[in-house]
């Protein structure tokens, strides 16, 4: 449906050109923050009237807005890599300001700063929010605060499922479009596959609120956690998170949930294919099953050793313990204890879980099991180059080669996010947080996972206890832990070289004036 | 006078010595520090009834070697009045030189060694090196054989040129004792092995592959077309520079002949061992201090820009981009702590808040980066509420301060931990990964300075890194597990690693390393000598064996299937 308008006249539709991807993100991301905006007025009608109107009307605005976007076409023949991920940072950033009005046109925060940081914490699918009681909030705002984590997810399932393998940057997963690599893929090109993704996504979403309603959850809360689980993100409507509901059930199903979403979505799509013996053969899975089993019984054990057993019976100890190893792993953050009693062993083995993350091609954060699975078989081609020095071996994931390339980006990404990592931590300690505080922050951050550790062992999980100035710090950590670094680095690099681009330009337009 | 007094009771005791041990001393001494070729000469076995074993045979000469340190600490505990440990110094080397001759009188490395064998050959010096050094520990004063594992700990501390003691009272024990601890870092910062080649016949290219797989650092330049040759400058220099420091030291107000060797000893070696509780703390010297600092400085720099220095070349100091950056990075963080330190309000283990001058801020600031960032590790805090102290810095500091521990000194230099070559060829590898996004087609070679860094260096390069915070992680996860505090494990096991000395917390420059429980302490003990051997030749060490093992299997059965025919 190409429009005759000629280009440049008011209304245009012109679908290629630089800025066409960009405007073609923004209006996408308005329609589904438009779409759960409206879910949220639905709550929020027979609780609170302002809340309900000031959703309806910033709703009808995106509405308009993604509608109008809608009516010109786009093609995604080529995708690039600096305009797509350019594209997909700021869709987080416009999301993140978008959040930031609703918190303060419904009056649910009084300080700008605490709103900003807030909804970014939200699109991020971190968990570390500022509200010591989330209760305070009204009902259709709390729906909203889940659901800018549904969108945060949304949006990190589709970078990694269905951009980054076809763009390259950070890849996770193989390149649909080669050989081999198609058994694996959610679809061989692009746009196709976003269209997977987000059904999958709504699909599973539908699921989870009804399995969330059968084991007695009300219709909000179901919502609200929904929204939190299946995207990672953690926030819940209670301060004490799923313990609030004390009930065994809410929890098994929460763990299935969370794992669930900590599972790569590529697999998930050839299992419903009925692909079963190739998924159960991919490497990657075996792996992170057989670490959340390892870790679940080594923090258990670590946990009976500990000063602090609590009067709990062995049952309640073993759920505790699989519920925030499989919590923590997938960056997610729901808590039904305080595992801060646990002793610094449990504490250490849970914050490497989450600073790696999940699998490759899931919602989760972290730097992903594939990249650490990939980089231990690079490390044992070095060790076995050492004794047969001309040797010419390639680095295998569970029989797939990976390229060179793979293995060069998996590195730098490592490197990389250690950086921001350890420069946010440097920066944290600079403005007054203990060093232990400082690195579980930073790293927790950049994995979008939430919790911290504070330097005596307890465990924070509000940001009500992290100064204003340190939030400012985790910001752009969350961020960049979301968008796995490259995206947002290229942003600036966008920006940086645009700006270059245009100081050089008038300089040299007025040199070409004056002479 | 009071310098002289020791060696005199040394003579005194002299004559006493029985002189058929003497002789056997003399007759072994000078050739076994002797050139290669007297080395050959020295026939126990024909040469024709030799096995060819190369990692047997180096393991056999590194005990060997053992030998002459042993024997200087034993004169020591004998002279000095305070305790008497000369029985396990005795011992010692009566093991050293039983076992060092059954390993290599009846083996021969052959004229090529292979690549495996050369991690096998290295790693397995090292840990018999260390069970051996240990024993002094175990059968004197120091410890019981009960605790064998914190003589272990204190040895391979020592021959990891690492620093961290498990000893709460150093001063309690005996001069040749604490002098034998100083030898083992001295033996360590450039290694046995090194030593050992000083005196094989020419292996071809195996030589230079055992010297590079201990020595740290990603190459080692030949310095002479012999690799026996290398070997022996390279110690000639280590030595060079260990008389000067003593030298320089025993001038100067404050430590005596005995201290002035001891800690110069380990200021060649970047080891950070000290006879005195309060490490260089003690002599509250500006003068020793700076001495130390410059002899760690110069130590945590390539030890073959030295050489070439030495021959008239200074400038290669600067050509090499790997030392600008070293030097400059040092600079930097002595600048920001100095700042910092002076102007943030600190407060001492008490809660009080402590006074800090700038100059005072600066000279601690210049001890402890430059200790730190050569990993010598050695402490000049007077007192545990002192600015030296730096566990009591801010917190930034702290973290830089690990930092600084992981990247080290420079490469083909005595100091641990990553290097700043790899530091800088890491980063440089990351920041193109983001550049390709944008010209995914463009060919961007890693360049230090004007040179670029070729594929497979990078690649090893980042092997290495990967494999150092695998292990690091490792070793974390490890000694928390044992109940430690976060901070004081990660911080250990940095330190470990990158054989540093003293951690971060209860673990501090004025602390030891008791503050963790002993199966702790066992994990740590092996990341050290990790650390040390830079990861792949203690990875590597089974390779040989295991191929060994299924060589003889293989023979074995071949030959019950013939006899079975």
């Amino acid at each position: 449906m190409v429009s005759t308008a000629r280009p440049g006249t008011f209304g245009s539709t012109r679908a290629s050109g630089p800025y066409a991807i960009y405007a073609m993100a923004l209006g996408l991301t308005s329609g589904l923050a438009a779409v759960v905006l409206v879910i949220s007025t639905l709550f929020a009608i027979g609780d609170d009237a302002r809340d309900s109107l000031v959703m309806v009307l910033i709703a009808a605005v995106l509405a308009a807005h993604a509608g109008y976007q809608a009516r010109r076409p786009f093609e995604a023949r080529s995708m690039k890599p600096v305009p797509t991920f350019a594209a997909v940072t700021l869709c987080y950033i416009y999301l993140a300001a978008l959040s930031t009005v609703v918190y303060l046109a419904t009056g649910s925060f009084d300080r700008f700063d605490d709103a900003v940081y807030e909804s970014v914490t939200g699109v991020s699918t971190s968990s570390l929010t500022v509200l010591e009681d989330p209760a305070v909030l009204t009902r259709g705002v709390l729906i909203w605060r889940s659901g800018t984590q549904w969108l945060g997810g949304l949006g990190a399932l589709a970078l990694s499922v269905a951009i980054f393998p076809f763009v390259g940057g950070s890849r996770e997963m193989a390149d649909p479009r080669q050989r081999g690599a198609r058994r694996m893929a959610l679809a061989p090109r692009p746009v196709p596959a976003l269209k997977r993704v987000g059904v999958l996504y709504g699909v599973v979403s539908l699921l989870v609120t009804i399995a969330f309603l059968i084991v007695g959850m009300s219709l909000p809360d179901a919502v609200a956690h929904m929204m939190s689980s299946v995207s990672t993100g953690g926030f819940s409507t209670h301060s004490d998170s799923i313990a609030h509901f004390d009930s065994v059930a809410v929890e098994i199903v929460t763990i299935v949930v969370m794992a669930g979403a900590g599972f790569s979505l590529a697999l998930a799509w050839m299992l419903l294919r009925g692909l079963f013996h190739d998924t159960l053969r991919v490497f990657e899975l075996r792996v992170y099953a057989l670490v959340l089993v390892a870790t679940s019984a080594w923090v258990f054990w670590l946990q009976g050793r500990g000063e602090a057993i609590s009067p709990q019976s062995t049952t309640d100890r073993i759920i505790d313990s699989v519920f925030t190893t499989v919590s923590l792993s997938t960056t997610t953050g729901h808590r039904t204890v305080d595992w801060g009693t646990w002793g610094p062993g449990a504490e250490m083995a849970l914050v490497v879980l989450f600073v790696i993350g999940g699998m490759a091609g899931s919602v989760a954060g972290g730097f992903k099991w594939v990249r650490v699975v990939g980089l231990a078989q690079f490390v044992w081609r070095e060790l076995m180059r050492q004794l047969h020095p001309r040797a010419v071996r390639s680095v295998k994931v569970g029989g797939s080669t990976i390229s060179e390339r793979s293995v060069d980006n998996w590195h730098s990404q490592l490197v990389l996010s250690t950086f921001a990592a350890g420069g946010g931590a440097m920066l944290l300690a600079f403005f007054g947080s203990e060093i232990i505080e400082a690195f579980t922050l930073a790293f927790s951050a950049v994995s979008t996972t939430g919790p911290a550790i504070a330097n005596d062992g307890t465990i924070l999980v509000t940001a009500a206890d992290v100064s204003r100035i340190d939030r400012v710090v985790l910001t752009p950590l969350m961020l960049m832990g979301r968008l796995a670094i490259y995206p947002a680095l290229v942003l600036v690099g966008v920006v940086w070289f645009g700006a270059e681009r245009r100081i050089a330009g008038a300089r040299w337009r007025r040199a070409g004036r004056r002479s | 006078m009071k310098r002289l007094s020791g060696i005199a009771a040394i003579a005194a005791k002299l004559p006493r010595l029985s002189p058929s041990a003497l002789s056997a001393l003399s007759a072994l001494a000078p050739r076994l520090v002797g050139s290669g070729e007297e080395a050959e000469g020295l026939n126990f076995v024909p040469a024709s009834r030799k096995r060819v074993a190369p990692t047997i045979h180096v393991v056999g000469l590194s005990l060997l070697f053992l030998l002459p340190g042993l024997a200087i600490s034993l004169l020591i505990e004998w002279g000095s009045t305070s305790s008497h440990d000369e029985g396990a110094l005795a011992l010692a080397m009566g093991i050293a030189l039983v076992a060092g001759m059954a390993c290599w009188a009846p083996t021969t490395t052959g004229t090529q060694i292979r690549t495996s064998s050369v991690f096998s050959a290295v790693a397995f010096s090292w840990i018999a090196c260390s069970l051996v050094g240990a024993v002094p520990y175990a059968a004197g004063s120091m410890f019981d054989w009960a605790h064998f594992d914190d003589a272990l700990f204190e040895a391979v501390s020592g021959f990891s040129a690492t620093g961290s003691t498990v000893l709460a009272d150093i001063e309690a024990n005996g001069k040749g004792i604490l002098m034998w601890r100083q030898i083992t870092q001295f033996y360590g910062g450039m290694g046995m092995v090194v030593l050992a080649v000083t005196v094989l016949p020419l292996l071809g290219v195996g030589g230079l592959a055992l010297m590079s797989a201990e020595a740290p650092g990603t190459t080692s330049d030949r310095l002479a077309p012999r690799v026996s040759e290398t070997a022996r400058n390279l110690w000639k220099l280590y030595l060079g520079i260990t008389a000067v420091v003593a030298l320089a030291l025993w001038a100067s107000p404050g430590p005596g002949l005995y201290d002035s060797v001891a800690h110069a000893l380990t200021t060649a070696s970047t080891g950070g061992f000290s006879t005195w509780n309060a490490s260089v703390g003690h002599y509250d010297s500006w003068l020793v201090e700076t001495i130390i600092v410059i002899g760690l400085f110069l130590c945590g720099m390539n030890f073959t820009l030295h050489h070439r220095a030495l021959g008239g070349d200074v400038k290669s100091y600067i050509r090499s981009s790997d030392t600008r950056i070293y030097v400059v990075l040092t600079v930097i963080a002595i600048a920001t702590a100095t700042i910092v330190n002076w102007a943030v309000e600190l407060r001492d283990t008490t809660g009080a808040v402590m006074q800090v001058t700038f100059l005072g801020s600066l000279r601690d600031a210049i001890f402890n980066v430059v200790t730190l960032g050569s990993s010598g590790g050695f402490g000049n805090a007077r007192g545990p509420d002192s600015l030296g102290n730096f566990v009591l810095w801010a917190p930034q500091l702290q973290i830089m301060l690990l930092l600084a521990m992981v990247v080290g000194g420079s490469v083909g230099s005595t100091a641990g931990g990553a290097k700043v070559f790899r530091a800088v060829v890491a980063v440089k590898h990351a920041i193109r990964s983001v550049r390709r996004i944008r010209h995914p087609h463009a060919v961007m070679p890693i360049k230090l300075g004007d040179q670029a860094v070729s594929t497979d260096i990078v690649q090893r390069v980042i092997g290495f890194l990967t494999t150092f915070l695998f292990i690091t992680v490792v070793g974390a996860l490890l000694v928390t597990a044992t109940g430690a505090p976060i901070l004081e494990s990660v911080s250990a096991s940095i330190s470990a690693m990158s054989n540093m000395g003293p951690a971060l917390g209860e673990a501090g420059p004025t602390s030891n390393f008791l503050v963790f429980s002993r199966p702790a302490r066992l994990v740590l003990t092996a990341l050290m000598m990790i650390g040390r051997l830079e990861l792949f030749a203690v990875l590597l060490m089974f390779a040989t064996p295991t191929s060994s093992v299924r060589g003889w299997a293989n023979r074995r059965r071949r030959a019950k299937a013939r006899a079975g025919l």
